[in-house]
């Protein structure tokens, strides 16, 4: 497919309409010739081209830097569907429904840390469930899963497990207002029960991390950040109950798509038109699923908090922001004269939010949304800020995160995970995990390079560097 | 990862791919105490999807109760597209390989001589 891809400037590529019979719109994909050669590998082109096949879609079809093959979607795809015409698919949110990050600051140096490392990582461990089929320490009745569902991470405020102040830090201040409990079903409930406050396992993790580079003064400012300083990163989403939202409506929308006469190429783009009933019923769920990784982070965060003032008594850890990378939402653009409403699905990408944009809160109206990009595991992380050029161009989006290059299972081909522990040890990072075997489907060379992918993105203006962090302690499930 | 099965009826491919994708997970490891007798029901607009759902439900039961799925009995009525399984919930062993989802991305299923050929996301 590599032959209808046409070069629109050095980061941008162009994939043709002629690539595929019935695409609607050409696809749009950020990369350099690093990231190109990497897609060409998988199918991912081929998946970009089907999602420009899907009803309703307007601009492009967008590939991000880390895009890979996914469900359906791509791993880093960006389609945004005309509200009238266009259509709704879990495919292209993703199981793991408001899968996102949170990066929490201190006041405290590395030094000061590292004296104290070891302890604070085994009891950061200790402390917050991770790994597979982990339960937390919470038990929701069915009347707090609902209000879970209903307020997120305002619910876990409630109960004492985070600050008012921490609201305004989250992305749409920790609470998706369209959420309905009751189109979330007992299977999902059941699944995510006993799951509020856990890491998962994967590619989830909770990392104390140091600011490494400052390249925004202003904005570093703003946020509180500084050279040297200790950061807390914690990457997870919405579970089990998450993941059976996303398997429940796949089979709904399979069974419906024939009466609203749509076909697409690949059954795991099944959709429905945004208007229509299960398309409602699947918008209300998907964002009751993401009120509950909401509260899952913050939830999470607050025993972080707790572990962290045991181990540093007169410390405090500040929410910088939490954003998720699995999410539709309904958002408004600029079109022709006027703004117009859009249902822009990223998966794997990242809501980049420019300065001066409503729906940020008043910390960040002057700065633009703080992005957070995590690396790989014992490898770079990012903070960005949403540009008003990734409003103009690819519906205020951005990358996620270093993105795939190697299965699971052929990362965990080549490697023992105590000779990872030990490599990672000699770099000065403590690394916990529940299971070798995901420290293996973890090594850095089963990833992108994030530095590579983050370069394209700020040089394609869609955002820009504000801070490169580097870890010093990982728990992985 | 990608799962071929073959059997000699439609019942048996039923059977043999939860114990595929069971020796993926726990490795052959033996299931833990008696949880509770369960049925399940799964119907699709076809075997594909049947097949696809059934290995979904199989993920679920381990994901929301730590259960592994003992079949006793299989009846698929081909055409009303339902599948009924009779059978008993024990505690899952130890998880080697935990396995997200069920995926359609190449799934291919034969009904003469039985042959399921389905993708897991892991």
């Amino acid at each position: 497919m590599r032959e209808f891809l046409k070069r629109v400037d050095d980061v941008r590529w162009e994939l043709s309409m002629s690539a595929m019979s019935g695409m609607k719109v050409p696809g749009m994909i950020y990369g350099d010739n690093y990231i190109l050669e990497n897609l060409e590998k998988e199918n991912a082109l081929q998946q970009i081209a089907n999602v420009a096949c899907l009803p309703g879609i307007s601009g492009y079809s967008f590939a991000m830097p880390d895009v890979h093959w996914g469900y359906g979607f791509p791993i880093g795809g960006v389609a945004a569907f005309d509200l009238e015409e266009g259509i709704i698919s879990p495919g292209g949110v993703g199981y793991d429904i408001s899968c996102g990050v949170r990066l929490m600051t201190s006041s405290m140096g590395e030094d000061e840390v590292r004296a104290q490392l070891e302890p604070l990582t085994a009891a950061l461990f200790a402390n917050v469930p991770c790994g597979v089929g982990s339960r937390g320490k919470i038990r929701l009745s069915e009347r707090d899963m609902d209000k879970v569902l209903q307020c997120g991470a305002s619910w876990a405020v409630g109960k004492g497990r985070g600050t008012e102040n921490d609201l305004q830090h989250i992305e749409e201040n920790g609470v998706l207002r369209g959420a309905n409990p009751d189109a979330v079903s007992p299977k999902a409930r059941e699944r995510g029960r006993d799951q509020l406050g856990t890491l998962g396992s994967g590619n989830h993790f909770l990392e104390v991390q140091v600011v490494e580079k400052i390249f925004d003064g202003d904005a570093a400012r703003s946020f509180g950040l500084y050279e040297g300083q200790v950061a807390i990163m914690i990457h997870c989403g919405s579970r089990g109950l998450g993941h059976q939202v996303c398997d429940d409506h796949i089979r709904l929308m399979n069974s419906a798509m024939k009466k609203y006469g749509i076909s697409v190429p690949d059954r795991q783009l099944c959709c429905v038109p945004i208007r229509s009933e299960e398309g409602k019923n699947y918008l209300e769920a998907m964002w009751s699923a993401a009120n509950f990784a909401l509260a899952n982070r913050e939830v999470i965060g607050s025993m972080v908090r707790d572990v962290f003032t045991r181990v540093f008594p007169s410390h405090e850890l500040h929410l910088l922001y939490d954003v998720s990378h699995n999410m539709a939402h309904i958002e408004e653009f600029p079109y022709g004269e006027g703004r117009k409403s859009f249902c822009v699905h990223r998966k794997g990408a990242t809501r980049a939010l420019p300065p001066g944009h409503s729906n940020l809160s008043g910390p960040f109206q002057k700065t633009g949304q703080p992005v957070i990009i995590p690396g790989s595991m014992g490898t770079a992380s990012y903070i960005l800020l949403g540009t008003s050029i990734a409003e103009e161009q690819c519906f205020s989006s951005t990358c996620h995160g270093a993105g795939r290059l190697m299965s699971r299972h052929a990362a965990r081909k080549n490697i023992r995970g105590e000779e990872i522990k030990r490599e990672m040890k000699s770099r000065g990072i403590c690394v916990m995990a529940d299971s070798y075997r995901t420290l293996c489907e973890e090594i850095p060379q089963a990833y992108k390079d994030v530095d590579s992918v983050v370069d394209v993105v700020s040089r394609a203006g869609i955002s820009s560097k504000v801070a490169r962090m580097k870890p010093i302690a990982v728990i992985k499930g | 990862m990608g799962l071929e099965i073959t059997a000699s009826t439609m019942e048996e491919l039923v059977f043999e791919s939860a114990a595929a994708l069971y020796r993926v997970m726990f490795e052959g490891a033996s299931p833990g105490p008696f949880l509770q007798e369960h049925d399940i029901s799964i119907c699709g607009n076809d075997l594909v999807e049947i097949m696809v759902s059934w290995m979904n439900e199989l993920l679920f039961l381990y994901d929301a109760r730590i259960g592994i799925f003992i079949i006793q009995q299989v009846h698929l009525e081909p055409l009303e597209k339902v599948l009924h399984v009779k059978g008993t919930l024990y505690e899952a062993p130890y998880i080697i390989t935990y396995v997200k989802a069920a995926t359609y991305g190449g799934v291919l299923l034969l009904t003469s001589p039985p042959f399921f050929r389905v993708y897991l996301d892991i």
